[in-house]
């Protein structure tokens, strides 16, 4: 007998990192990005909750406060998904420029995989990546897919989206990061994660995912500007899919854990802030809505206000709200954590039958 | 302001071959297809109209005949483009399992390249193909891409709510697949050139046998298991909205563009009620009464599972055309209308002039 499971959670790339390595995206910015104007990169210039929150230790003892939150907060959606008892766990992620590239960029992709092995703690030059749980470079994280991938693919396409779908990698061998350290930080504690799952990528970086590669940097050709990039689906249509999803799994024999992976407002996406601390306040907005269950407000966001917020991954979450909306839940929150130096707030929530 | 023409064509691959060699999909049906049964493999079964189409050369005066009507009518469609004079030429064309594979299948896909260059003499096992234009194998031919009109028609789509995938530069085919290489070259049938900007947008229309067979006509087995079928290809109603949301979106932009819709129709290798031996023309006729009277409504009503019934998979381009076109009020100006038992598919030729 169907039933569905809402869960929203962050990926976060940091929480795999210790700490006290300090390896935040705001300290790389701080080094490499030769856009920050240089006054930018004094904390003296720093909003004040910014300043406090860096103190004199570089972030150091604020960072081991937002992960004990996040590592608690994980905890309680890995027991939300293990009182559920999925048959299969659904994730939309964002692909940032990882599977997906010029050879093609879809709005969406279900990876209908019979499988997923990942290498999460290699580094790009092979070597082990610095991890909080000490995990070689080659410690394999094999994952399971589902038949239900195709079945949803089918429905969605009877139903008039143009999603792709796909059966094996394309570029990325194994995850996106998107999806692989969902999978990792809902077994923090390193039990097994053994429920199948369907990678479900949605473009988030719309028009720049090619013209910056997913990251901050816009590419050069000949030290020319690569073009802005055709957009990613909107807000409206994240959430089409997202009720559409629903229905479809409502109708199917599957009990679907529906998880919606990512922070929201990114400093290096928000120019406005310098590429130094997200759009906080057009967050607390947004997550004042959520808390609400005020859906409709999300679906007329327009992807300029998105771009304008830095909020580009919340596609992922606008997908997971069209299927709350479709199924009338609200959200219980577990966790809002809104930062001015990690790079992006973080919102964890679950919405139980 | 944007200015629009429609051309529907074939890209039928048999035209490249040179008559004599008889490399009909036909003559290799009967040879390799194991699922058809021997007694229908007997002329003496077949319709009375095939057995005379076939008549005693296996139908190579039939081919002549078949070949001549459709240069005649390239050649139209040639004239009507170079007196439009088009900034662009947009391809709605099929993906037959060649660029896009197991590692992606995306419904639509705009090919925004800079440019397509395509060696269409070379097989697959990189023998020679014989050709009529006697041209040789290394011949290479090299097409503009639209790569600025195909971000602005990606960008318009999107944002009418279509989830349109695009791509910069070639996944698994190198150059452009068949159906758009094909039609290209049926368009320059003469050789004097073509020069227009081209805008390929594949189409999903194999559906769901695309991986399971291939975009031919045998199930590919894994341990003698045959493959699963796959999800469906996007539905003749989804194909006639984004043609007209392509029309809008071109009306509204400074491009003056024609619009191609480039494929066969019912295909007999494709038809299994048929043996895989002729295509349904019953069906055909039928879509071609409702296209012929501007009936376009009749189409938006057919279910995939009709479509695959008939053999239509590759209808699916002329349904993005056919959606444009009612977008537009345009009534088709029918060029040939060409039946055949023999040669695989039923093919239309027609104009839709502003």
């Amino acid at each position: 007998m169907a039933e569905i499971l809402g869960v929203g959670l962050t990926h976060s790339p940091s929480i795999i990192v210790p700490d006290e390595l300090k390896q935040y995206s705001l300290t790389r910015a701080l080094k490499s990005n030769d856009r920050i104007p240089a006054e930018q990169k004094d904390p003296t210039s720093w909003p004040e909750p910014m300043r406090a929150e860096w103190g004199d230790d570089e972030g150091y003892t604020a960072a081991k406060i937002q992960r004990e939150k996040i590592a608690n907060g994980f905890r309680r959606l890995r027991a939300e998904i293990d009182a559920f008892n999925p048959d299969v766990v659904l994730v939309w992620g964002d692909d940032q420029y990882e599977n997906f590239k010029e050879d093609i960029i879809p709005a969406f992709c279900i990876l209908a995989y019979d499988g997923f092995e990942c290498r999460p703690m290699a580094g790009r030059d092979g070597g082990q990546r610095p991890n909080i749980w000490d995990e070689p470079a080659g410690k394999v994280f094999n994952y399971r897919g589902h038949e239900s991938s195709r079945y949803l693919a089918s429905a969605l396409l009877e139903d008039g989206f143009d999603i792709a779908y796909s059966y094996k990698p394309l570029h990325e061998p194994g995850l996106g990061h998107a999806f692989v350290n969902t999978l990792l930080y809902l077994d923090y504690d390193r039990k097994g994660f053994d429920y199948p799952v369907i990678p479900f990528s949605v473009n988030c970086y719309g028009s720049s995912i090619i013209r910056n590669r997913g990251g901050s940097i816009t590419q050069q050709v000949n030290g020319v500007d690569l073009p802005f990039d055709p957009p990613g689906p909107s807000p409206k249509r994240c959430m089409e899919l997202g009720a559409a999803t629903a229905r479809a799994l409502q109708a199917s024999p599957w009990r679907v854990a529906l998880v919606a992976s990512s922070s929201w407002s990114h400093a290096f996406l928000t120019p406005k802030n310098h590429w130094l601390y997200p759009d906080v306040e057009s967050d607390l907005a947004r997550f004042n809505e959520l808390k609400a269950g005020n859906y409709e407000a999300w679906r007329n966001i327009p992807n300029s206000q998105i771009e304008d917020a830095g909020q580009q991954e919340m596609l992922n979450w606008m997908c997971l709200a069209g299927a709350m909306s479709e199924l009338d839940r609200k959200p219980e929150i577990i966790e809002f954590l809104q930062t001015y130096i990690f790079n992006s707030s973080k919102c964890l929530a679950v919405m139980k039958p | 302001m944007g200015e629009i023409l429609g051309v529907g064509t074939t890209h039928y691959p048999p035209l490249i071959n040179p008559d004599e060699d008889r490399i009909f999909p036909l003559t290799r049906t009967l040879r390799n297809n194991d699922k058809v049964p021997e007694e229908m493999k007997l002329p003496t079964n077949w319709p009375e109209p095939m057995r005379v189409e076939f008549g005693e050369d296996e139908g190579f005066k039939s081919a002549q005949e078949h070949r001549k009507r459709l240069v005649a009518a390239f050649r139209e469609i040639r004239t009507a483009i170079d007196g439009f004079q088009p900034d662009l030429v947009l391809i709605w064309g099929d993906d037959q399992y060649e660029n896009f594979k197991e590692d992606i299948i995306p419904a639509f896909c705009v090919l925004a390249y800079d440019r397509f260059e395509g060696a269409p003499f070379t097989n697959r096992d990189g023998s020679y193909r014989r050709n009529v234009w006697d041209e040789p194998q290394e011949k290479s031919f090299i097409y503009r891409g639209a790569p600025q009109a195909g971000r602005a028609l990606a960008s318009g789509l999107i944002n009418e709510g279509f989830d349109i995938a695009y791509s910069y530069k070639p996944l698994h085919e190198k150059g452009l697949g068949h159906a758009f290489l094909n039609t290209l070259l049926y368009l320059d049938y003469d050789r004097k050139g073509f020069d227009y900007p081209v805008l390929p947008i594949a189409v999903n229309c194999y559906g769901s046998s695309v991986i399971r067979n291939r975009g031919g006509t045998i199930t590919q087995k894994v341990n003698g298991v045959d493959l699963p079928f796959d999800p469906p290809g996007p539905s003749p109603k989804r194909c006639m909205e984004l043609g007209a949301a392509t029309a809008r979106v071109m009306r509204d932009s400074p491009y003056r563009i024609a619009l191609v819709a480039s494929s066969s129709w019912s295909h007999a290798f494709l038809t299994p009620k048929n043996h895989w031996l002729w295509p349904d023309l019953e069906s055909d006729h039928a879509r071609f009464e409702e296209l012929r009277d501007g009936d376009y409504d009749a189409w938006k009503r057919i279910s995939t599972g009709q479509i695959e019934d008939a053999g239509q998979q590759e209808m699916l381009n002329w349904m993005c055309l056919a959606g444009a076109m009612q977008e537009l009020g345009r009534k088709p100006e029918i060029l040939d209308y060409v039946e055949t038992y023999v040669f695989n598919s039923n093919k239309c030729l027609a104009l839709f002039s502003p």
